[in-house]
């Protein structure tokens, strides 16, 4: 597999129980893609995003990031990663920004960005707070840097999300709804920060409800449904023209609201 | 001897136990937190674990503390692998067999605690550890644990101040804390009313300090629930 993909997943089934959400969902972003990922809710977009750096795994199909294939090994019939090592390398290879934000509320909003960087990825303290900070800068969070994340609004959250993401120097970033958990005024904010993320060419893949956004700054879509990928293209295809009714169905009906 | 003469003097014999009260509320309660924490983490990883826990919490916590120490400090001599152990001339003084008792039974409360704590931590907060790389010891040391023994600390401190009380029981293994003197004072006096009000006195000052302490140390730890930005 090339270096020059991030991020490809082969051929993944999952399930949960007697549900099986995802029916053999093969996608690959290459360096410099911003992937959208569309569908209706239930339609599998998290579960494959959190394949991804195996928040849930797979029973069958495989995932590689940056070139690598995590390996996997059936353990009493539960198939899982031979080895939890390369799991966590590849993983801080990563950036993933949760709906719900997730950011440690115990720690600032500093001490959220450095933690990782420090403590997985030992690069030298100093360094790391410099390059946090230019980071909350870019995201417009400077300010924040000593506040907790309980004394700040969603959008602030999120934003300082990203900037935890961002201060892995991730390979891609993984969004999955960044925004749908916020208050309608403060969505904007958000987007606007992932936008610009866009126009750096970040690799990315983005499960997003926001149809105009993901026409803006995708250079691929995706229509799931039903744990299939439905149709697929250029954004103008998915947004504009889809082939298939359903994909054009849902398309519209998002736009529009 | 006037009325107050004899006040100060009971209770500058009591202050002589203050330091082994003091010791054995320290030691168990320290011991006891490793304990606790190595038990909750145990039991949420492994089924065998979390049996084996359960029953040691069953049994701790389901029994007196007094039969314990008696059980440690009358009842482990009578085993010959015991007594011919590298332990046992710890295990033969009064002070190792309380302390012992009472870190073992405050273990037991401990890991309850704990464990609510860790079951208290957001599932979210712990994913966001998981993608970012970090191991499950870096996961448990700079995350989970921090959370969890935030969320436990009120709890935690009232068996903190449980255990202050529950060092009075090393007295009926001839330990001379607190308590201890009170009973030798009262046995060469007669006067029963006022020397446990001073004893008393004192178990009421340390837990005051105690709980002064507790509660500092949770608005020093918790600054992201004031109520003011930071
Ligand atoms: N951990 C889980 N356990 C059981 N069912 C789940 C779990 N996660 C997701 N599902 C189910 O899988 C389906 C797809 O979920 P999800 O991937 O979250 O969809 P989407 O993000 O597209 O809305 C849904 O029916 C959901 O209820
Ligand atoms: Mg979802």
């Amino acid at each position: 597999m090339s270096e020059d993909i991030a991020v490809a997943v082969t051929g993944l089934h999952k399930r949960f129980g007697a549900l099986e959400v995802l029916k053999g969902v093969t996608l690959a972003a290459r360096t410099g893609e911003a992937i959208a990922i569309i569908g209706a809710s239930g339609s599998g977009k998290s579960t494959l995003l959190r394949c991804i750096p195996l928040l849930e795994v797979p029973e069958e199909g495989e995932v590689a990031i940056a070139g690598e294939t995590v390996r996997m090994r059936l353990r009493r019939g539960v198939r899982q990663p031979a080895e939890p090592a390369q799991v966590n390398r590849l993983r801080a290879q990563l950036g993933f920004v949760f709906q719900s934000f997730n950011l440690w509320h115990h720690m600032t909003v500093l001490q959220n960005v450095i933690e990782a960087p420090i403590h997985v990825q030992h690069r030298p303290r100093a360094d790391v707070v410099a390059e946090a900070e230019s980071i909350l800068e870019k995201v417009g969070m400077a300010d924040k840097r000593d506040a907790y994340p309980a004394h700040l609004s969603g959008g602030q959250q999120q934003r300082a999300a990203i900037a935890r993401a961002l201060a892995m120097r991730p390979r891609a970033l993984l969004f999955d709804e960044p925004t749908s958990a916020l208050d309608p005024e403060l969505v904007g904010e958000v987007l606007l920060v992932i936008r610009d993320l866009a126009e750096e060419g970040r690799t990315m893949l983005i499960v997003t409800h926001e149809m105009a956004f993901a026409a803006e700054v995708s250079t691929h879509a995706v229509f799931l449904h039903d744990g299939r990928i439905e149709e697929q293209g250029p954004p103008t295809q998915i947004f504009r023209d889809p082939t298939t009714d359903r994909c054009r169905q849902f398309v519209q009906r998002h736009l529009n609201r | 001897m006037s009325e107050l003469d004899f006040l100060t003097d009971t209770m500058s014999r009591l202050l002589t136990g203050l330091p082994i009260t003091l010791q054995l509320a320290a030691l168990s309660v320290s011991g006891g937190l490793v304990l606790a924490v190595l038990m909750a983490v145990a039991r949420a990883a492994s089924r065998p674990a979390e049996w084996l826990v359960r029953g040691y919490v069953f049994v701790l916590r389901g029994t007196p503390l007094l039969l314990q120490i008696f059980m440690i400090y009358y009842g482990l001599g009578q085993f010959a692998a015991v007594r011919d152990s590298v332990l046992w001339p710890l295990l033969r003084q009064p002070w190792w067999c309380a302390l012992l008792a009472l870190t073992l039974n405050t273990a037991a409360y401990g890991s309850e605690i704990v464990r609510g704590g860790l079951n208290s931590v957001p599932a979210g907060a712990v994913e966001a550890a998981l993608v970012a790389g970090m191991s499950r010891f870096t996961l448990y040391r700079r995350i989970v644990l921090p959370i969890a023994l935030r969320q436990a600390l009120p709890a935690y401190g009232n068996e903190l101040v449980i255990m202050v009380k529950s060092t009075s029981l090393a007295s009926i293994v001839t330990l001379m804390e607190i308590t201890g003197i009170a009973y030798a004072i009262i046995s060469e006096t007669y006067r029963a009313l006022e020397v446990f009000l001073c004893a008393g006195a004192i178990y009421l000052i340390l837990n005051f300090l105690l709980t002064r302490a507790i509660a500092a140390l949770e608005r020093h730890l918790n600054p992201h629930l004031r109520r003011a930005a930071a």
